[in-house]
């Protein structure tokens, strides 16, 4: 009798060898080569990724969301097979539970409905005298931190050498911080103008948490820390500066003796952007700001953006000199038809040239047949 | 005088000036303005400036929140008093964020301009399935569910909300989504009776269904 665990470790195995041989025997090249190559502008395609398709992969692969935020292995097999369906070439697996698995090393309650994304409402810190009680914990014992380590175990044992990863993302201290205050509300808001203290407070004492994580991340190879976050995507410059970067430079002062740069994830505020390239730091680890055009938080605009704003974000970022990055909702992979996905993908290449597409999510319910076109047609661009 | 005092209490919203709205309600009760009147040429203008100011990109989301926070301390001043002018309600709604979900800041701004509006709202609160919609919306004899998702995974539950309040009601409860990641096409692909982009347009949405102005809700 085989045991369940050692099923899906062969599964894991197979799958494996399955990517190994089609890179190895059909297209002539591995997944990691690739993306080295495109890297130093050598490429032959575009390698690549689909952001966050944890829980689409869940279903994809038969379980429910539950399940792989539980159990590392279903996680990883899950992501796996995904891999293989649409022959990726870079490693994105995005943790559903992404912003709340740190806080629940300090108490944070999470919830973990059979087949819905997991959530957590009510924070662990009421005042200023719950933040004084706070320690920074184990983060390898606490909460949800073992599923993840076991995670992070399992890719490196098995799969580091397919899909290498150097990277990673978490969390930023504000949000972080607006975990552990609850989203119920989202306190922290109304903390930043009647108790600005209290937010500070919260968000240095978040840094030392996410400095304690990383430590654990190096261990695994990993040498750049990403730092994101939704909450704080709706601060102003000002607030930004003042509530998040000087945790951030904290963090990155922290992790120099560690060998680990830090630098922030997507940030679509350009003057937000612009300050913090003045301080020294970096959006993606690049050497100036980025340009995004998508309806985020404005979806009376469209689930993608109209051509007229795509063309608009690319003649500004060439006057610039920046980078242009064109975002779409999930929603829009999964209402679409196959044919309007490639001819959208098409129009906006034909427009602007080649340049990145990304979805935000590829949501639950999203046809593979579309989800295949979408990848059909980022293929298509001749990158040479 | 009475404009001034309006004027303050509508300033207190827009400015962010949150130790002051108890007491201006309460002055403005004892000079003898209905309340009725203090939260629709005060409280709700204020919110109205905040709407447009965030729509326009000169103020951001810790603004609307703290706005509506404020709004709140006025209300639970006001209440009381509301009740006892015998101010009919406009309607009756009950609110929610989708099972899943646990944001309600937009949830809460609209709740707050339409309980400023005259409307009665019985909030469910986060994470409310959609069967809770349903025998909340029937226990009240509600006009209107109205559901909110600011998640792209979450909205996906709006499409199961409509068509069990519809079926169940017989159409006599009308279904309003809106959120973060619910675009009109949406609301309209999953056979709502109304969708809003912001809380302004919420109440208004809401106020022509009711009372069928006529107005365009979808």
């Amino acid at each position: 009798m085989i045991a369940y665990n050692e099923l899906l470790d062969r599964e894991i195995e197979w799958t494996k060898e399955k990517i190994v041989a089609y890179f190895r025997d059909v297209e002539g090249i591995m997944p990691a080569e690739r993306v080295q190559r495109f890297a130093e502008g050598k490429g032959d395609k575009v390698p690549l990724n689909l952001a966050l398709s944890d829980e689409w992969g869940a279903h994809y692969n038969g379980f429910k969301i539950s399940e792989i935020c539980l159990d590392a292995r279903k996680l990883i097999y899950s992501h796996l097979n995904v891999c293989w369906r649409f022959k990726l070439e870079i490693w994105l697996s995005i943790f559903p539970h992404y912003y709340q698995l740190g806080p629940s090393a300090l108490g944070l309650e999470i919830e973990f409905p059979e087949d819905r994304p997991p959530m957590s409402s009510r924070g662990i810190v009421n005042d200023f005298k719950d933040v004084e009680r706070l320690k920074v914990p184990d983060m390898r014992t606490g909460g949800q931190m073992p599923y993840h380590w076991e995670a992070y175990r399992i890719w490196k044992e098995k799969l580091s050498d397919l899909y290498p990863a150097y990277t990673t993302n978490i969390p930023g201290p504000f949000d972080f911080a607006a975990q552990l205050r609850g989203i119920e509300g989202m306190k922290i808001f109304t903390d930043i103008k009647r108790n600005p203290g209290l937010v500070k407070e919260l968000c240095d004492f978040s840094a030392d948490c996410i400095i304690e994580i990383a430590k654990i991340y190096k261990e695994y190879g990993l040498n750049i820390l990403f730092l994101s976050g939704a909450a704080v995507g709706h601060l102003t410059a000002d607030d930004f500066m003042e509530f998040e970067f000087p945790y951030v430079l904290k963090i990155r002062e922290a992790l120099k003796s560690e060998g680990m740069l830090v630098s922030l994830f997507l940030q679509k505020n350009l003057e937000i952007q612009e300050k913090i390239y003045e301080e020294g730091m970096t959006l993606l680890g690049r050497p100036v700001p980025m340009i995004f055009t998508g309806n985020y938080y404005n979806p009376n605009r469209g689930y993608f953006p109209s051509l007229e704003d795509v063309v608009k974000g690319h003649q500004m970022a060439e006057e610039k000199g920046y980078p242009h990055m064109v975002f779409f909702m999930g929603q829009w992979l999964q209402d679409s038809s196959p044919m309007v996905i490639r001819r959208t993908i098409k129009r906006v290449f034909d427009s602007v040239g080649p340049i990145s597409i990304a979805p935000g999510a590829v949501l639950v319910g999203t046809p593979v047949e579309n989800i295949d076109a979408y990848v059909e047609a980022m293929r298509s661009v001749n990158i040479n | 005088m009475t404009g001034d005092i309006l004027q303050a209490i509508k300033d207190c919203i827009t400015k962010g000036e949150s130790t002051q709205m108890a007491r201006l309600c309460q002055d403005a009760l004892k000079q003898g303005i209905p309340a009725y009147e203090i939260v629709m040429k005060g409280m709700n203008e204020g919110m109205e400036v905040m709407g447009q100011k965030y729509e326009s990109g000169e103020y951001f989301l810790p603004d609307l929140v703290l706005a509506g926070e404020i709004m709140k301390e006025g209300m639970s001043v006001l209440a009381p008093q509301l009740a006892a002018e015998g101010v009919k309600s406009r309607g009756i709604i009950i609110a929610g964020s989708v099972a899943g979900d646990v944001h309600d800041i937009g949830k809460n701004i609209v709740i707050s301009m339409l309980r400023g509006a005259g409307f009665s709202v019985i909030d469910l609160g986060v994470n409310v399935a959609a069967e809770t919609f349903l025998e909340r919306a029937k226990e009240h004899k509600a006009d209107i569910v109205a559901a909110s998702a600011y998640l792209s995974t979450t909205a996906l539950e709006l499409r199961d909300i409509v068509p069990l309040i519809h079926e169940d009601a017989s159409g006599s409860i009308k279904v309003v989504v809106g959120g973060a990641t619910v675009s009109q096409e949406f609301a309209r692909e999953i056979g709502a009776d109304g969708w809003a982009p912001d809380a302004l347009q919420a109440v208004k949405v809401m106020d022509s269904i009711i009372h069928s102005k006529g107005g365009e809700t979808l």
